[in-house]
């Protein structure tokens, strides 16, 4: 055969392959509005937001509105009432790293500090009736997490779980409103702490921990998955029928995220997201789903993305809150904002 | 003319693959130097007496919560990967993570080497 042929082979060669690689990674979804910095005025659902900008201010905006600035002590959490317009957030003191839980009214500006602890709170959910606070928290000094529940009136911590074990740790949980059902991710610390040692000792990543995700009713709880693989931050669908959360997998050295479902009655578990090349899906990207259902809003890193460097020198790319919609499978951005990242958001009920 | 073919072929390949799956990475990602201090058997800004695997991030505008697993590697060989927990906030000048001596060791480092430049995702 010439030369020039074997020239031409080439070239239709690489063509072809390049062709097949550039169909494999066009995504299922485009996203809409990608890089605008804005918030989606035609939203169906307001979101709470925890956006900390480059000079550590958090802002806790209600869709777009700011409600409360404060400097960025430790992780943030909020909760809102928006019956009585009360913003629950959680205040660290720098100096005696103690925690305070703080109701502010945003039609009056008056602030109350409900509590002060030494244990740590980094997740709030208001109850349906606003009475209640349901809380992942920490009591000091100690590895183990636990749901809690902290009456606003009364100002007490009441712990629902686990309570008596002193292996079994909360990581996330889910909370209905409505309902009043509560969902908990909780895993055993022995067996996290020896797998994180093994691998440790090797240099390499640990086999993931098993975690099981129980249903609490009353006061009885009903296992419903033990999963085998990092997942973060589980919530509930508005029919309480299914759970959604993030998983990670470590592929290529990299960290790979996708939302899956998970069917509280069968247990069974199906990917709704992945990631796509206009898209990355963060590993704890809290989706959760909309009011009525139909979508399901995430955090995420659009493709190119800004990069912000802080005070401090620390860098990280824009995050973008999400819409991923299941019937047209389809995602849009719907909360973006420049000059900061979003470190948390919750769905307003 | 065979071998180049095929060499051309599974190079370019290569090429598009690994741009594809470097557009997969979901974590955070925190880059800069690791050292490493005696916080071990203390009590860390989070509340909790620190261990082996207990590490200091530094406060910025991403921040972890107390108890994040933070996977940390560094630039240099071996290019060890371990896992450590974060329970404390430093106030390192120049470094984003501190660990214990134990876990400077694991990633391959002698402790008198004190600083290497590498990352953490979670």
């Amino acid at each position: 055969m010439k030369k020039s042929t074997w020239w031409i082979i080439t070239v239709i060669g690489v063509a072809v392959i390049a062709a097949i690689i550039f169909f494999m990674m066009k995504p299922g979804q485009e996203p809409k509005h990608a890089v605008k910095v804005k918030t989606n005025q035609d939203a169906k659902d307001e979101l709470l937001v925890s956006f900390t900008d480059q000079q550590l201010n958090n802002t806790y905006y209600l869709h777009d509105r700011a409600l409360h600035t404060e400097k960025l002590t430790a992780y943030p959490s909020i909760a809102y009432d928006s019956t009585k317009q009360l913003l629950y957030y959680t205040y660290t003191d720098e100096d005696t790293q103690k925690v305070s839980i703080r109701e502010l009214n945003v039609k009056t500006d008056e602030e109350k500090t409900l509590f002060t602890s030494d244990d740590s709170i980094d997740s709030m959910r208001l109850s349906g009736d606003g009475k209640q606070l349901y809380l992942r928290y920490n009591k000091d000094s100690g590895e183990q997490f636990y749901v809690a529940m902290f009456d606003v009136n009364t100002h007490k911590v009441k712990v629902l779980y686990p309570e008596k074990s002193k292996d079994d740790t909360v990581s996330s949980f889910a909370y209905d409103p409505a309902s009043n059902l509560l969902a908990i991710q909780h895993y055993s610390l022995k067996e996290d702490y020896k797998k994180t040692d093994e691998a440790n000792e090797k240099g390499r990543d640990p086999e993931p921990t098993t975690m099981k995700i129980t249903l609490q009713t009353g006061t009885k709880g009903k296992r419903i998955a033990r999963i085998s693989q990092t997942i973060n931050d589980i919530s509930f669908s508005p029919d309480h029928k299914t759970l959604i959360y993030t998983e990670v997998k470590v592929r290529n050295e990299k960290e790979v995220a996708s939302i899956k479902m998970l069917d509280v009655e069968t247990g069974k578990q199906a990917t709704l997201v992945k990631n796509s090349k206009d898209v990355h899906i963060l590993s704890a990207a809290q989706p959760q789903f909309s009011t009525d259902g139909s979508s399901v809003y995430f955090l995420g890193v659009a493709k190119n993305a800004k990069e912000l460097k802080d005070d401090t020198g620390r860098k990280a790319k824009v995050r973008t809150i999400f819409e991923y919609n299941i019937k047209k499978k389809t995602v849009e951005a719907v909360w973006e904002k420049d000059g900061g990242i979003v470190n948390n958001f919750t769905v307003n009920q | 003319m065979n071998k180049k073919l095929i060499a051309t072929i599974v190079t370019v390949a290569s090429l598009f693959l690994a741009f594809s799956f470097s557009h997969g990475a979901s974590a955070k990602k925190v880059s800069g130097n690791i050292t490493w201090y005696n916080g071990v058997g203390k009590k860390g800004a989070d509340g909790k007496k620190l261990g082996h695997w207990d590490a200091a991030t530094k406060m910025g505008f991403d921040v972890p919560k107390k108890g994040t697993k933070l996977r940390v590697t560094t630039k240099a060989k071996p290019h060890k990967v371990i896992t450590v927990y974060k329970y404390d906030v430093g106030r390192m000048p120049n470094a984003v993570l501190d660990v214990s001596p134990k876990a400077f060791k694991a990633l391959g480092f002698k402790t008198s080497k004190g600083v290497v430049k590498g990352h953490y995702t979670y």
